[in-house]
């Protein structure tokens, strides 16, 4: 049976049931990302402990105390600008690198691309373990490879001095996302048009001549949106760096994301820790602006 | 053209070499947690780059036994199987909402689901934390889901919605004719067409919710409700700076997913691409 409400309109029975469908799950999303989201930006300009009933309205007090007074905070932004730029560029270098040498479909560059990828699925938990153990100054894998090849001036304590901490964690990250920036290089090079490349082989270009005019131009939209996914993705980080150094030594590895979660869970700063997430919230927010432009611009 | 081809046969070995070395260099830390799982600790301070004197398995027993790492791996499976299952199906049903055709609502509607996917999940945690506390559904593994739906659902609607939108009109208005509701547009037009991408947005979110230690170090404190993620972690400090009992854990909690991961391959890269454009 159908019932109209009107000419032309849609049946009562698909409004009910769109209706219904939107219910759940807008409920969910309202409650549990939208609404708390939302209060974090309304208690960035409040100070509040996060437990009692009255928070002090400060106005922009938070994200001034951010920008000129000596604190954790230019650390944690310092550190995810580095920690941010090595991953960005190391990682998709080697990626780029790896994703020319293995793209062809192949039995052994299947092999090769199943192998690259696997430390991808691995937890942050357990590649934190694994690379601490690594990083051991005592009995470590990298301090006893050193020592070995008579290198022990580049011996460290990994984890534990300052800019080192930060540039080992990074280290791990990108050998923690080579592959999944190879696999998005491999589907972009398998795009590009075979045809061009043979004829321009015919032509006397040798290979190196072929990836940089033809393969590296049409690779670039990947390329681009790869680097705009590993910023975002390295900004973000916080998992890592809890495991490995909980941010310390003296908070000399901390990073944006685990200052925020700290000075809200430890030192109970809420409002502070609310305008340093806001910070962050606005920053990846740029950045996925500039992406969508960038990607839609490329579709159309 | 005999020198030719030796040449391009060198290069060729020169690749696989360089290959085979780069690929020993990413798996050594994987394969150096493997044997030094089977080490006693003395063993471990007597070499730690060798292959055990002999392989043993009490690390493994110890971990089981006093890790409790058995029962944390069904608290993930749970956690992770009810979770994914309905991230997926309230993602499937907002994303099909949204293909209807709602009005004005709509794109509003599409942004705010879709602009989700760019929260950092430290915003608002301890907002959220308040809210979990009110409900009275901390410590609660439901309370972890319904989390999870949450943040889960940005993702899932994005993909969902993109491919629905490019189911063509004409299946839609054929299915309307022979009487189909719009119940069962979705259950037996929409969905059985969309088998792929819920595949894929389903090994994604499987990964992030199995590995995921924020949500579980925040809303779980009792031992027994804590999933892997976790329970490593507090292993660490239970077994403090025993790195073969640590190993042991390390094996235990990723060979369910590694197991997932070796048997699906292609499905589960494809999904993890698409999962990664997310960022």
């Amino acid at each position: 049976m159908n019932v109209r409400t009107g000419r032309g309109s849609r049946p009562l029975e698909e409004r009910v049931t769109t209706l219904l469908f939107l219910l759940l799950p807008m409920a969910v999303y309202a409650v549990f990302c939208i609404l708390p989201s939302l209060e974090a930006i309304y208690y960035s300009f409040f100070e509040y402990d996060g437990f009692s009933n009255d928070a002090t309205f400060v106005g922009l007090k938070n994200y001034i105390n951010l920008f000129t007074k000596e604190t954790n905070f230019s650390t944690a932004m310092q550190n995810t600008v580095i920690y941010t730029i090595i991953v960005v560029i190391v990682q998709n270098v080697i990626s780029l690198f790896l994703a020319v040498l293995i793209y062809k479909k192949s039995r052994a560059n299947n092999f090769y691309r199943l192998m690259f990828y696997l430390p991808v699925i691995f937890s942050a938990v357990t590649i934190g373990f694994i690379w601490s153990f690594i990083y051991d100054p005592n009995i470590g894998a990298l301090n006893t490879v050193l020592g070995m090849l008579g290198l022990d001036k580049l011996q460290h304590i990994w984890l534990s001095e300052k800019y080192v901490s930060i540039i080992a964690i990074a280290a791990v990250h990108v050998w923690w996302g080579v592959g999944s920036g190879l696999i998005l290089y491999i589907a972009g090079l398998q795009g590009t048009p075979q045809e061009l490349l043979e004829s321009a082989s015919l032509d006397g270009c040798n290979k190196w001549q072929q990836f940089w005019k033809i393969t590296f131009p049409t690779l670039l939209p990947v390329i681009g949106i790869v680097v705009i996914l590993t910023t975002i993705g390295s900004f973000r980080t916080f998992e890592l760096v809890y495991v490995m150094t909980g941010g310390g030594a003296d908070n000399s590895s901390t990073v944006l994301a685990l200052l925020s979660y700290k000075e809200a869970f430890m030192y109970s700063n809420v409002g502070y820790s609310s305008a340093i997430a806001v910070v962050l919230l606005a920053i990846v927010g740029a950045i996925s602006v500039v992406q969508q432009k960038v990607f839609n611009k490329e579709r159309t | 053209m005999k020198t030719r081809s030796t040449r391009s046969q060198r290069i060729a070995a020169l690749k696989h070499g360089f290959l085979i070395l780069s690929m020993l260099v990413m798996f050594y830390p994987i394969f150096m947690v493997i044997i030094n799982s089977f080490k006693t600790e003395s063993q471990l301070y007597a070499s730690v780059l060798g292959l055990p004197p002999e392989w043993q398995f009490s690390n493994y027993l110890t971990a089981i036994r006093d890790g409790n790492l058995l029962h944390a791996m069904l608290v993930s499976i749970f956690i992770t199987a009810v979770a994914v299952l309905l991230m997926t199906l309230l993602g499937s049903f907002a994303a099909f909402a949204l293909t209807r055709r709602i009005g004005r609502v709509k794109k509003w509607l599409y942004w705010l689901f879709v602009g989700g996917i760019m929260i950092p999940y430290q915003v608002g945690l301890l907002q959220l934390y308040n809210i979990v506390y009110d409900m009275g559904l901390i410590n609660s593994l439901w309370g972890l889901v319904l989390i999870y739906i949450a943040w889960g659902l940005p993702f899932t609607v994005y993909v969902m919605y993109g491919f629905f939108s490019t189911i063509p009109k004409e299946m839609e208005e054929a299915a309307k004719i022979d009487g189909c509701s719009t119940f069962g547009l979705y259950l037996h037009v929409v969905m059985p067409l969309s088998a792929s991408v819920v595949s894929a947005t389903v090994i994604y979110n499987l990964v992030w919710v199995w590995n995921d230690m924020l949500y579980p170090m925040i809303f779980i404190d009792s031992a027994a409700r804590k999933p892997l993620s976790t329970a490593l972690l507090a292993f660490k400090g239970q077994f403090l700076s025993r790195y073969t009992i640590m190993f042991a854990g390390v094996v235990i909690a990723s060979l369910p997913i590694v197991i997932v991961y070796l048997l699906l391959q292609k499905r589960f890269v494809e999904g993890m691409m698409v999962g990664s454009l997310k960022g």
